[in-house]
């Protein structure tokens, strides 16, 4: 599957075949691109390489390399776009990552990671309508208008949810006022895989995400697959970007069950900046959680420059103020990011 | 240290947006493209590649031009009603003062501005520049139009620029760059695209039924360069061949409705583009020149052609007559018109 788009799109980078010459009123009613110039035709991509490497205060290091695929075709027929693929398979490797996420099998892995991998059909021209189906992120808060994938800037999927994105279909549109997005999935992450569970529901409905202000309400209510087994899980969520001049202000607020009998309750809060031409990015957030009565409360702040075209440094510090749990790990981190995009 | 520290923020104001943004933030303008065009059934998108030489071509037009990460794969959404083209709809997007403005802009196929909309702009004032007074001033002002709302350096608007007050000048100079930008970078990264969209806009108009154009290539193949040789002399007659282009109108069924060529005619130092299209029998449906900078003497001339065929230019001796001979004559070649000989 990996392979099919990316021989077509490195074929597509080849210079085109002259044909043979043909009466050009016989060529004319056949005539047509080939596959490749068809392929070719709105077609955008890129590869990206990254390398994150992340330092606690015991002196622990640990780093985590990206190297991937970012491809965006969008398919015509006649007058009209009928379908948009989204393709970003990325190689990633890890080396002493400890805790080590389930999609690795252990701290020192090479994995292939599946950010976005989609086709969203048209089923009404006017964009009120859509179809998605493949590997999309889970319709929720802020990250649902903000993606996160391959940045240090993240809000609450990992903590809510243990994945970012899942393999199913949504239907998407935007309204005159609105935008939404609901979906069904198998709740397995990374990986098409039936381990029983009954799949997750998730949407959320929001305010168009152009404006000076944002907001939308979401939910979540599903079985997921974890390493553990089957945990369902739900979450109601409120989200609200406001942005004045060059600041953002930004909050998220979660509540809902693991188990059905844990109640879980988190609120993010983020203040951000960034210069006129959007070349810096900084950012303050607050998350704070509330598990049973336990309370964890996390800070992080970081800085995103994009020095030249392709370019993009990062760094972020998470200073965790208050742990959900004892022994959750060490109280600060400082990660580093560098990202080439060619 | 400090002088590090200094540098770093130094390259960080100097350098221009140059956004690693991964394709999953790319949105089509939905609700901008129906606004603009509210009789639009659908819409397709043609991505082309805006390069350093997009950049140069801006360069030349205006005293600022493209900053390099406004360079690579852009989309131009062209709105249809059923096959009608409808006109053009361009996203770009300039530095604010509070970030980025996009602005969607709808262009007719002559690159004048129909109307805009702004996609994301979070400055206070966009409600000033979104007033009826100054949509009614931007509708229909093409490139010259524009670039007349700008000082000379194009750093800030002209006295008769846009009916905005102080406050909101700097948006309206942020608008009006980004304008000029979007109309030269269109011409520059998608001019085959517009060649084309006009001639299928021009079949549209003149033959019902028209559905696709099928390229003729090569046009000035042997066969062709000899009648023309024949009929309208070994020098020509102004008709720039080597940026001629013509297609077969086909409907839906691929059946011929007629032909549409498109060319440049060069007379000592003007020259005016044109797009003719003729029927099955080889009668002049329509001869525009698209552009309304062109002499409206010239344009007129070219419109007195219309309705005549190729008899009817057996005693010509004009320029123009010369001109348009030798467009049928092309046609005629390829077997598009039916010929009397």
């Amino acid at each position: 599957m990996i392979l099919l788009p990316i021989t077509l799109t490195l074929a597509a980078s080849l210079p085109p075949q002259a044909g043979p010459e043909q009466d050009p009123i016989l060529l004319a009613p056949a005539t047509g691109p080939s596959w490749l110039e068809a392929w070719k035709e709105n077609l955008r991509w890129k590869l990206d390489v990254s390398a994150r490497g992340i330092f606690d205060d015991s002196g622990y290091q640990k780093s985590l390399g990206f190297f991937g695929l970012d491809l965006h075709k969008v398919f015509t027929s006649g007058n009209r776009d009928v379908a948009t693929l989204l393709f970003q398979p990325y190689m990633t490797r890890a080396n002493d990552l400890v805790p080590t996420p389930p999609v690795f099998d252990g701290p020192d892995d090479w994995e292939l990671i599946w950010r976005i991998a989609n086709v969203n059909f048209k089923l009404q021209q006017e964009g009120a309508l859509n179809l998605r189906i493949g590997h999309f992120e889970l319709p929720y808060g802020l990250e649902q208008t903000i993606n996160t994938n391959g940045t240090l800037r993240d809000y609450t999927h990992g903590g809510n949810f243990g994945l970012k994105a899942d393999w199913g279909a949504t239907v998407n549109g935007d309204l005159d006022t609105l935008e939404y997005e609901f979906a069904w999935s198998l709740g397995s992450g990374n990986e098409v895989r039936d381990d029983g569970g009954s799949g997750v529901l998730s949407g959320r409905l929001g305010t168009p995400r152009d404006g000076a202000e944002v907001f939308g309400v979401s939910f979540v209510d599903g079985e997921f697959q974890t390493p553990g087994g089957i945990v369902p899980r739900t979450r109601f969520g409120l989200d609200a970007q406001v942005y004045r001049g060059p600041m953002g202000f930004f909050a998220e607020f979660s509540t809902g069950e693991d188990n059905d009998t844990d109640d879980i309750t988190r609120a993010l809060g983020e203040v951000n900046w960034r210069n006129s031409q959007e070349t810096i990015l900084t950012w303050v957030q607050v998350v704070a959680t509330d598990k049973n009565r336990n309370s964890g409360l996390n800070s992080l702040m970081g800085v995103r420059w994009e020095p030249a075209i392709g370019w993009s440094l990062s760094t972020q510090y998470l200073q965790v103020l208050e742990p959900l749990e004892q022994g959750g790990g060490h109280p600060g981190s400082l990660t580093l990011q560098l990202r080439y995009r060619f | 240290m400090t002088r590090l520290l200094s540098l770093i923020l130094l390259a960080a104001a100097l350098c221009s947006s140059v956004h690693a943004q991964a394709f999953c933030a790319l949105r089509d303008p939905n609700r901008q493209i129906y606004k603009l065009f509210p009789k639009a059934t659908s819409y397709r998108s043609i991505v082309r590649t805006v390069d350093k030489d997009a950049r140069l071509q801006v360069g030349t037009r205006l005293p600022f031009t493209l900053h390099f990460n406004e360079l690579g794969r852009h989309t131009l959404y062209i709105p249809m009603r059923g096959d009608e083209i409808l006109g053009l709809v361009h996203v770009r997007s300039e530095a604010g003062r509070w970030g980025l403005v996009e602005v969607a802009w709808g262009l007719d196929l002559d690159l004048r501005v129909l109307n805009f909309e702004f996609q994301r702009c979070r400055d206070r004032q966009r409600k000033a520049l979104e007033a009826p007074d100054v949509r009614t001033k931007l509708a229909g002002a093409g490139f010259s139009s524009l670039r007349a709302m700008l000082t000379e350096r194009g750093d800030a608007l002209a006295p008769a620029g846009l009916p905005v007050d102080a406050a909101a000048a700097d948006l309206a100079l942020t608008l009006i760059r980004n304008g000029l930008k979007t109309i030269a970078a269109t011409e520059a990264a998608w001019m085959k695209d517009l060649i084309q969209l006009r001639a299928m806009a021009l079949a549209n108009r003149t033959m019902p039924g028209a559905h696709a154009l099928a390229e003729i290539s090569p046009l000035h193949d042997g066969p062709c360069l000899a009648l023309l040789a024949e009929r309208v002399g070994e020098a020509g007659t102004g008709i720039q061949r080597a940026s001629s282009v013509a297609w077969q109108v086909l409907d839906k069924e691929r059946r011929p409705l007629g032909s549409v060529i498109s060319t440049a005619w060069k007379q000592d130092k003007m020259v005016v583009e044109l797009t003719c299209a003729v029927d099955r029998e080889g009668k002049i449906l329509q001869l525009e020149t698209p552009g309304p900078w062109h002499p409206p003497e010239v344009q007129q001339l070219f419109k007195q052609q219309v309705n005549k065929s190729r008899p009817d230019f057996k005693e010509c001796s004009g320029p123009v007559e010369l001109a348009t001979l030798e467009l049928l004559t092309t046609l005629e070649s390829h077997r598009l018109v039916e010929s009397d000989t």
